[in-house]
């Protein structure tokens, strides 16, 4: 697994940030962050469980639906295993 | 409507705001509109809108069908989508795209080859429409796009007389200048008096400008339906309405606005 990234951190968008680590650590940065921080973490864990990846995932988030949010960690992971 | 939206498929705002913007079909882009580095992320991000959306009128233009263009029908044909938008078109590329998809299509012509072939590509099952890139194709023949657009008179009249004659949507190329709203206006009324069915627009705050340009006007409408009472009160060939000779010409017409105006009045 290499460092990847995918995402913006323009409005509506988030910035998907992977990088190698033995055991699953998730990080959250968000203008929204007491609303919804526990969701965008379910949201990443889902994707990062359906895969069967552990790996340190750090979220940048600008207001992000959950569609944008396990479309840009899916992508993040693909670049990170180079598939 | 007569208005075709594009919107870039990397563009998670403009994405999920689509379904407020009253065009005729939304096109989202995973072409020109997204770099070279990014073609991955916004299949992705497509995806996994399209996945629960019930947003109508979408289709999506695709990259060249000969290298990602075939994986991405495969990866969204399943979705609730119209079709696909085909860059570089040509009767080769359409033979191509029919192996992969049932779905709607919606050619561009804007190669040279295309130009000469339109009516060939548009005879195509599932081709509801053409529309001319006018910035690709210039750039294919090496001129500059101007504000008149008369480096394009002959793909133009061309692309409107093929579409009315396998009754198809003729849709005009956008106008880029997305700041000009005078200049869209004047573009969109040409578009239309040269009888294109519809303009392709690349920035929301062009919809309502080329929607308000195709839409019949009240004048139009009410001169329509005094032709229409007219005509079923003469059984003769031709009468006149407001001093003005009617025949059966006129009177298609007429009927042809008024339906293009309950088109717009139920949509």
């Amino acid at each position: 697994m290499e460092l990847s990234q995918a995402g913006t951190i323009e409005s509506n968008d988030c910035l998907v940030m992977i990088s190698p680590s033995e055991k699953l650590v998730i990080e959250i940065e968000s203008i929204v962050f007491e609303k919804f921080g526990n969701a965008i973490e379910q949201v990443v864990r889902d994707v990062l469980n359906e895969q069967k990846t552990i790996c340190k995932v750090k979220v940048v988030d600008k207001g992000a639906y959950d569609y944008t949010v396990r479309a840009r960690v899916i992508t993040a992971l693909r670049r990170a295993k180079n598939e | 409507m007569s208005s075709y939206l594009f919107i870039p498929g990397n563009n998670p705002g403009m994405i999920q705001s689509a379904h407020v913007f009253e065009a005729k079909g939304i096109i989202f882009d995973l072409e020109d509109a997204v770099s070279v580095n990014d073609k991955d992320s916004a299949r992705d991000l497509l995806f996994e809108f399209l996945k629960d959306s019930k947003l109508p009128n979408v289709y999506i233009r695709i990259n060249d069908i000969f290298v990602d263009g075939k994986d991405e029908i495969s990866r969204f044909d399943k979705f609730n989508i119209r079709g696909y938008m085909i860059p570089k078109a040509s009767v080769d590329v359409m033979n191509e795209v029919r192996k992969y998809t049932d779905k709607e299509l919606l050619p561009i012509i804007e190669t040279p080859e295309a130009v000469l072939t339109m009516k060939e590509v548009g005879e195509f099952s599932n081709v509801v429409g053409m529309l001319l890139g006018g910035e690709d194709l210039t750039a294919n023949m090496d001129i500059v796009r101007t504000e008149s657009d008369v480096e394009l008179k002959y793909a133009r009249h061309k692309l409107v007389m093929v579409c009315a004659y396998l009754d198809i949507d003729s849709i005009d190329t956008p106008y880029t200048d997305t700041l000009n709203e005078d200049g869209l206006e004047k573009a969109a009324t040409e578009s239309k008096e040269i009888g294109m069915r519809a303009r392709s627009s690349i920035h929301p705050n062009q919809v309502p400008i080329i929607n308000d340009v195709f839409r019949p006007s009240d004048s139009e409408i009410e001169f329509a339906q005094k032709i229409i009472k007219a005509s079923e009160l003469n059984d003769t060939g031709v009468f006149s309405v407001d001093g003005k000779m009617v025949d059966l010409p006129i009177i298609i017409r007429a009927k042809n606005i008024l339906k293009k105006a309950e088109f717009y009045e139920n949509n």
